[in-house]
């Protein structure tokens, strides 16, 4: 019969599957508007709202099939408990991550997840037997109006509740005051509390109504189906599509969400239709289309994900070096691990049996995989979704090499019907014969590594909890069509085969052999990661997540330490990948180990052992895949231990179970300290550290050291700084005064490059308007910022090490294979740091985090940190913004001295009227972007426009500090 | 000038000026303040019988509430009991007649929140009247129950209602006998409670037996039902104690007079309890114990019907006498109690973690036992241990619990108890026990869970003087207020005070000892250095921060447990320090929102918006444009009409010129000189001095958390010692 009894739009689409498309593709919709609404009410990218559903879905067939219920009073009660999961679980875990960071909510989300899928497998089996899903309307209409569309009861029921339900949802939410409460308790929390507005009533609410609509969308999609044996896998199918359609609304927009979602289900049936044989393909355009969507989205939205509840180890402070237990505390932990692992191997009766021996190692190459995560999102704060389909990568390209890769890489090779079009963009034939297996592993790592930077380029405009979505989505793709690729998959459908090589002469076949292997295997990487983390590169990739724009200021590259924290995690994760694949010998492409559900449990995974820490992946893989082994039910133990373990972990100890592990440490150096007597404190050396460089200027002393010509910055419709001319002269102060909002500190980024400008930037006669902010760093342009938020996961010393990255990057693979010219650099660093921090005074806060410091001692660190860049032109913005009036005063005659010790030229921003008027050799002033008065103090002072604009008459207004 | 300044002192001298305010903040401990023990509430003092103590609280409350409680165990031990005739009459499996009855437990906990809720509201005669005549009716209804999901709502009903017994009773007891009998009654309670519980058998079987037939059971319901009932009526009549009489006699000589109205938030009194050391100590405590003890039963049946062989029946009696040590042995720790902490409290607690510690040990000699007859007298053992132990929680927590929320305090206890330590030890033992076997299971368990338990009861009881020493204070606090507000005029009661509050981020305290007014129609201006606790000492008055100690009052009324949605309604407006408006809403709907409390009254709502507007002109002629595009000097404004739509009783301002700009802060000086010749009340954080001076009649100065200067505003300008070190650094600048 084929196409021929359906008529045909053209040859690209049937008018059924159209309808068809459109039927789905509402629901679809409907799933987006409850990702939107969440977002909308708690900034939460709601990953259980698939999931949600399916409790509902699966209560309705239990009563009816089951019980023999009545249709209506099963679904009010399915309702009934799909709300109550939705109020119990906002209750429960999200009313007490009410303040966490929303990243954590989100993983909290995974965890709720992966809760309803264990609720849902608690429930007894429904009774199957040829039954379809029970639906209110099960008729069929053929041919409706007039054309050959063949309508069947649920779709029927879907077109007329989704519009209904959409329409309600948008009304209650744009125009109710319930709906702008929402609003603003997600906005500010505590300004809708001071105004009677209760931000947790309405959360409770919000997630009620979420509940309710995954409820019905599950309920009318399992009845649309007609199946009721695929409803577990339901959640996850739907979330997807569900994700992306939110995405192209931007996360705020109701009515685009619909649209989008109707957009999807269209396009999956015209894919289905045309490319039969290339099941996943609308997958991976979809992936596509997500980074165009979220490339475009990010740009406007300043959020910013960063992991800050990562657990933080305390540095151990200096004067208890000495004792040699203390110094070499992190050692004797690995250590008891590594002989943890040898014993478990060794003790008879537990691991004689292969079956053991195979879980055994299953853990450890998980906990490498957990090591990219700790880099990835540990250090660099990226919240990726995606690790285990770069482990997934890295063993099909291992199963490649060593199989001999034969790369006929097609794309898209399309059967439109007729044969009239074909679809192959890329025809590259490529033989290569196999190499021995440990050789397959490690080329197998960089190519991940390749694989995980290039998804590292598209996503680095990518920021916080889009960056989760958008790797969610591409470990889809990745499932459905990457891994299929005949490049990758080598022909094969569900498995590719990857049989054991030797190594050294030793034969991996036996499983205690390999079990060994792995064991080096992580112990090698674990030792790796961490020196890598105490070294210049870990700080660099901490001090870029922490603060982007600090960090370039101290000539971090933060293009770069973001791409080398995503190869780092890549490459870790397709070795990782690669030893998980040839401990079972192939490697699965359509269940287990590398799939969309396994990267979410990774991630949950080392959040259970502790982000950030190296040995807390190996803790998080003893928990989550160790553990169930030990009892018969594993699956459920697994489910169990990876979500309501998470949950608890989330909200009990938020930074894992290395936290606990810290306390004891903090417990033992705490103990050491009193035994040593409180610290003397105080500066040791008096002089001018010898580190203390000052560049020399051999140009003429009356040529400019900072000019900015003709500035001018647009922000989307606004003019921030329109032709701005600011110079400042060697050995000046120049002051920069106006209104909030008057351009002063976007001028000052524009001359920093953090924000694009037009205009010329000239610095000691170089024009810099080219160079990016890092560079103009380099050049001797020095920044500091109106909050002095600096690093807060840092402590100070490592703070100002990475201002010192300035003299020298620190390499990554030298200090990854601990060479020993490596083991130098770090000490001198090292006493270099230790010398300006004792300059300063900053001596007995060495060791502290800078989140730990007030916003006064942030400003001497975040200026230590100019003085190990040798800044020749420091720009200041408001340095005594959040300090204490006392502190204000020492701080005018601090800034004139650290300017004399540089020999720096000076450009600052300040509200402190007496302050800039009495340190200031010429002052501006700005108004709506221009410069309206330029000249001494005294002349700015007394302009007339100045007074209008900005210093008003009110004495008592302008002399707040009153010098 | 300034250059010329900086010549003489170092780079790293200047920045030392910094970092000696970080080292003071570091340094700041907490300083206990312990009163001498004859001051604490239950210590020293004469030795009181329990019969003299029941007479002065009357005897018809304990008899009545003793009573209620022992009928309720009884009740709830007949279900276990005639289950397998239940689960016959209704056709289903015993399993699902154990599930019901093991799903009460957590019915027991959903109702403990409310109950307590209400006990620390109302009169609690009528509160145990209304739930114990529920409970008695439900009861009955279980018997008349035709299906099992009928009587699945109904032991839902009952245990919810049953809930009164552990919040309500503990309560009221506490209030109504005199401290030095705590022990005692509490310990008389369990006991008799436990004897109720093993007559049940003979009693709920008895009736099922003696009825005969296949509704036999049903008889057992309706039938102990009664008695019940006739107790509940008494109960409404029951006298309704003075909460917190005993403590406040003892420390203060004299009770105080009742403050009904206080408003109570569940969200404040948790945390506030949550703050009391040795309360969360305890808590930690019985959750963690709460492992072992919740699985304890059901392992120890499994483990005697597979390795002794023995069926229900047997298990039962074999059980029952296991209880008779402790019936014996409750008597001597209630007295022991009630005698120690009269002496040394601390010892008190501690004899409570020293009878769990044996326990550990105990369980696992006692499931290694070879027979049954050892196993049993192990058995008992352990149960006297862990019974008394247990019958001495409640007179331990209520001495330290504030009196106003010992009904909702248990509740949190119960709550955590039961879903932390119950519902893990549930699961966990579940897996153990199928994986390892009920012997190393329950071995695991307790060896684990109750040295830990014990551990920290032990140190709660290291904190117990501190925490009384509090109570203490907090009731001096509010005698000195009862005797000045007697003596003073109403019309001169502060708008606002507070008083000896404690507050830490964390482990940062931030607040210590901390007490000031506002009076009425003044503006005061509070000061200070960063970090010294001003704004922070705004959230506490406006709720947004949970104090760990002392009191706010507005106009006398105290409002130290009130949300900040309650006092924003009470009239307590705050404009936050660079936080003020909605950013993504716009300025109309910014407005809107201010007026949230207005919305079922839309008219009254636009009108004050359009008041506002006349106000600020410059917001009305935008009511579309969002908040987040104005620039600082325009959110401040729209801040302040924000709060402009109230009538506030005490305005307060946190920040009010931070990083403006002058001529911004001279349009915001007008409109606060505009407000204060309205006789409006205020309060102004301020970092400028000049700017404060210019507007205040009074001033605060606090220093790390506590003030140091309180006085006329231009009093403060003077003392050079304070103002010229912190504000004026340089002179004649």
């Amino acid at each position: 019969m084929g196409y021929a009894s359906y008529p045909v739009l053209g040859t690209w689409i049937t008018q059924q599957l159209a309808f068809d498309g459109v039927v789905n593709g509402l629901v679809t919709g409907l799933v987006a508007m409850g990702i939107v609404l969440i977002y909308r009410s708690t900034r939460v990218i709601n990953f259980a709202v698939g999931n949600m559903g399916i409790i509902a879905a699966s209560t309705m067939a239990l009563l009816v099939l089951n019980y023999g219920w009545p249709f209506w009073l099963a679904l009010g009660l399915s309702l009934v408990l799909g709300v109550l999961f939705a109020a119990a679980v906002e209750l429960t875990v999200i009313r007490r991550l009410f303040k966490s960071p929303r990243v954590i909510v989100l993983v909290a989300t995974v965890g709720i997840a992966q809760l309803a899928q264990l609720t849902f497998l608690q429930l007894p089996d429904i009774e199957t037997s040829g039954r379809r899903y029970p639906v209110f309307v099960g008729s069929i209409w053929e041919d409706v109006w007039f054309t050959d569309i063949r309508v069947r009861g649920p779709q029927l029921t879907i077109l007329l509740v989704v519009p209904l339900l959409a329409l309600l949802l948008g009304w209650l939410m744009n125009r109710t005051t319930f709906g702008k409460s929402v609003a603003a308790s997600a906005n500010n929390p505590e300004l809708s509390r001071l105004s009677g507005i209760n931000p947790k009533t309405v959360s409770t609410f919000v997630w009620v109504m979420a509940g309710l609509l995954a409820s019905i969308s599950m309920v009318m999609l399992s009845g649309s189906t007609g199946q009721i044996a695929g409803l577990a896998n339901l959640g996850p199918q739907t979330l997807g599509k569900a994700m992306v359609a939110a995405v192209l609304a931007a996360m705020v927009s109701f009515p685009r969400a619909m649209l989008a979602g109707v957009l999807i289900g269209v396009l999956e049936a015209l894919f289905r239709f045309n490319f039969f044989s290339e099941t996943g393909l609308i997958d991976f355009v979809i992936f596509l289309a997500v980074l165009v969507a979220v490339y475009f989205q990010s740009r406007s939205q300043g959020e910013t994900g960063v992991f800050s509840f990562t657990p933080k180890i305390r540095p151990i402070p200096e004067r208890l070096r000495q004792v040699w237990w203390l110094r070499h505390l992190s050692r004797i932990g690995l250590g008891a691990l590594l002989v943890l692992g040898i014993v478990l191997v060794q003790l008879p009766g537990i691991t004689n049996l292969p079956s053991r021996q195979l879980l055994y190692a299953t853990v450890l190459c998980f906990a490498v995989c957990g090591l990219s995560v700790t880099i990835i999102t540990g250090w660099a704060g990226q919240l990726s979704l995606s690790q285990m389909t770069f482990a997934g990568m890295g063993a099909l390209f291992a199963a490649g090499l060593k199989r001999g890769l034969s790369m006929d890489f097609t794309v898209g090779t399309g059967f439109l019907p007729g044969d009239a079009l074909s679809f192959d963009f890329f025809d590259v034939q490529f033989e290569a014969s196999g190499i021995p297996f440990m050789v397959a592993i490690p080329v197998a790592g960089l190519f991940s590594a390749l694989v995980a930077a290039v998804i590292g380029v598209g996503s680095l405009r990518v920021r916080g909890l889009y960056l989760a979505v958008t790797t969610f989505v591409f470990a889809l793709a990745a499932q459905q069509y990457l891994y299929r690729r005949p490049f990758f998959s080598g022909g094969n459908a569900s498995s590719v085969s990857f049989r054991r090589g030797e190594l050294f002469g030793m034969e991996l076949r036996s499983q205690k052999t390999y079990y060994y292997v792995c064991l080096a295997f992580l112990l090698i990487a674990v030792i790796i990661v961490s020196r890598l983390r105490r070294s210049g590169v870990g700080r660099s990739i901490i001090a870029v997540r922490d603060n982007a724009d600090s960090a370039s200021g101290y000539t971090v590259e933060p293009v770069r330490s973001k791409l080398s924290a995503f190869a780092l995690a890549g490459g870790i994760a397709g070795l990782g990948g690669a030893m998980l694949a040839g401990l079972v010998q192939n490697v699965p492409i359509s269940e287990r180990f590398f799939q969309v559900e396994n990267s979410l449990q990774i991630v949950g995974m080392v959040v259970i052992g502790g982000l950030g820490s190296s040995v807390g992946a190996v803790f998080g893989a003893i928990w989550v895949y160790g553990l169930p082994n030990l009892f018969n039910n594993a699956d459920t133990v697994a489910l169990f231990s990876s979500s309501i373990g998470l949950l608890l972990v989330l909200m009990y100890f938020p930074g894992g179970l290395i936290q606990i592990a810290y306390s004891a440490r903090n417990a033992l150096i705490g103990l050491a300290e009193r035994r040593l007597g409180p610290d003397p404190g105080g500066k040791t050396v008096q002089a001018a550290p010898s580190s203390l460089t000052r560049l020399e200027d051999p140009r003429p002393a009356t040529d400019p050291m900072l000019a900015g010509q003709g500035i001018s910055v647009r922000f989307g419709g606004v003019q921030a700084v329109s032709e701005a001319t600011v110079v400042v002269h060697p050995d000046e102060i120049v002051g920069l005064i106006g209104t909030n909002g008057a351009g002063k500190s976007t001028f000052m980024n524009a001359v920093g490059g953090y924000v694009p400008s037009t205009g010329r930037v000239e610095l000691l006669g170089t024009d810099i308007t080219k160079f990016s902010a890092p560079r103009r760093a380099r050049t001797g342009l020095g920044r500091t910022f109106q909050a002095a938020a600096l690093f807060p996961e840092l402590s100070v010393r490592e703070t100002v090490q990475v201002a010192l990255e300035a003299r020298g990057r620190t390499p990554i693979l030298s200090t990854a294979l601990h060479l020993p010219h490596t083991f130098a650099l770090e000490r001198r660093r090292r006493a270099e740091a230790d010398e300006l921090i004792d300059y300063l005074g900053l001596g007995r806060y060495a060791d502290s985090f800078i989140s730990d410091l007030s916003t006064g001692t942030r400003r001497i660190v975040e200026i230590t940190g100019l003085l190990a860049l040798g800044t020749r032109v420091l720009c200041l913005d408001e340095p005594t913004a959040g300090v204490a009036q006392r502190e204000t005063e020492a701080f005018g005659p601090l800034i004139v001295n650290i300017r004399q010790e540089l020999g720096a030229a000076m450009l600052i921003i300040e509200h402190d009227m007496p302050l800039i008027m009495s340190i200031s050799n010429r002052v501006y002033c700005l108004e709506a972007g221009k410069v309206i008065a330029e000249g001494t103090p005294s002349e700015v002072r007394n302009d007339p426009l100045v007074i209008a604009s900005y210093l008003g008459t009110d004495e008592r207004a302008i002399s707040i500090s009153d010098v | 000038m300034a250059e010329e300044h900086a010549q003489g002192e170092s780079i790293d001298a200047l920045a030392t000026t910094v970092l000696e305010g970080e080292a003071a903040r570091r340094d700041a401990q907490k300083a206990d303040v312990l009163f001498p023990d004859d001051l604490l509430p239950g210590v020293g003092g004469e030795q009181t019988t329990l019969k003299e103590g029941l007479r002065k609280g009357g005897f018809q409350t304990f008899v009545v509430l003793l009573a209620l409680n022992s009928l309720d165990e009884l009740e709830n031990s007949a279900v276990a009991i005639l289950g397998p005739d239940i689960g016959e009459s209704f056709g289903v499996s015993d399993g699902a007649i154990t599930a019901i009855s093991t799903a009460s437990l957590m019915f027991f906990v959903l109702g403990a929140g409310p109950m307590g809720w209400l006990a620390d509201r109302f009169r609690r005669g009528p509160i145990v009247g209304i739930a114990s005549g529920a409970f008695a009716a439900f009861s009955a209804l279980s018997g008349a129950a035709v299906n099992a999901l009928m009587f699945f709502f109904m032991r839902f009903f009952a245990g919810m209602s049953k809930a009164n017994t552990i919040t309500v009773h503990p309560s009221m007891l506490a209030d109504t006998y005199p401290l030095q009998t705590r022990g005692r009654m509490y310990a008389t309670n369990a006991g008799v409670g436990r004897v109720f519980s093993a007559i049940s058998p003979i009693l709920a079987g008895g009736i099922a037996v003696w009825i005969g037939g296949d509704d036999g059971w049903r008889w057992a319901f309706y039938l102990l039902g009664l008695p019940t009932a006739a107790l509940a009526f008494f109960a409404f009549f029951l006298r309704e104690p003075p909460r917190g009489q005993w403590e406040q006699k003892h420390v203060l000589g004299a009770g105080l007079k009742q403050d009904n109205k206080m408003p109570i938030s569940v969200e404040a009194a948790f945390t506030r309890i949550w703050n009391i050391d040795t309360i969360r100590n305890m808590t930690i405590a019985f959750a963690a114990m709460g492992f072992a003890l919740f699985p304890a039963g059901s392992i120890q049946s499994f483990f005697l019907e597979e390795e002794f062989g023995l069926d229900a029946l047997e298990r039962g009696l074999a059980v029952a006498p296991a209880g008779i040590g402790l019936i014996m042995f409750l008597p001597f720790v209630g007295r022991r109690f009630d005698a120690t902490f009269r002496r040394d409290p601390d010892r008190a607690i501690r004899l409570i973690g020293i009878l769990l510690l044996p326990i550990g040990v105990l369980v696992p000699v006692q499931y290694a036992m070879p027979n049954l007859a050892l196993f049993m007298i192990l058995s008992a053992i352990n149960s006297t241990f862990l019974g008394g132990a247990f019958a001495m929680v409640q007179p331990a927590i209520q001495s330290v619990f504030p009196y106003r929320l010992r009904g909702m305090g248990t509740a949190f206890l119960t709550f955590f108890m039961v879903m932390v330590g119950g519902v893990g030890g549930s699961i966990i033992a579940g897996f153990l026990q199928n994986e390892l076997g009920e012997q190393s299971a329950i071995t695991i368990i307790t060896a684990a869970a109750m040295p830990i338990g014990a551990y920290f009861v032990l140190r709660g009881a290291n904190r117990l003087r501190r925490d009384l020493s509090l109570v203490v204070g907090e009731l001096r606090e509010e005698q000195d207020e009862e005797r000045r507000q007697a003596e003073t005029d109403p019309e001169d009661v502060p708008a606002i005070q507070i008083a000896h509050v404690d507050f830490s981020y964390g482990q940062v305290q931030v607040l210590f000892d901390l007490g000031f007014e506002v009076r009425k129609q003044e503006t005061l201006a509070l000061l200070g250095t960063n970090g010294a606790g001003k704004s922070t000492a705004l959230k506490a008055i406006t709720g947004l921060v949970t104090p760990e100690r002392g009191v706010v009052r507005l106009h006398g009324q105290t409002i130290t447990f009130a949300t900040p949605e309650q006092r924003a309604a009470m009239g307590l407006h705050m404009l936050p320090g660079g936080a003020g408006v909605w950013s993504d809403l716009s300025i109309s709907d910014n407005l809107v929102m201010g007026a949230y409390a207005y919305r079922k009254d839309p008219d009254d709502r636009d009108r004050r918006i359009e008041k506002v507007f006349e106000l600020f002109p410059d917001l009305a002629h935008r009511p579309r444009e969002r908040a987040g595009n104005l620039s600082g000097g325009q959110q401040q404004m729209l801040a302040l009409a924000r709060v402009m739509l109230h009538e506030p009783e005490v305005l307060m301002i946190d920040e009010l010129s931070l990083g403006l700009a002058p001529v911004v802060v001279q349009s915001l000086l007008e409109t606060i000189e505009e407000l204060k010749s309205q006789g409006q009340t205020m309060i102004i954080v301020e970092q400028s001095l000049n700017v404060a001076l210019a507007i205040s009649d009074r001033a605060v100065f606090l220093e790390k958390g506590q003030v140091r200067f309180e006085g006329p505003a231009q009093e403060l300008a003077e003392r050079d010692d304070l103002a010229r070190a912190v504000f004026l650094g340089t002179e004649g600048g």
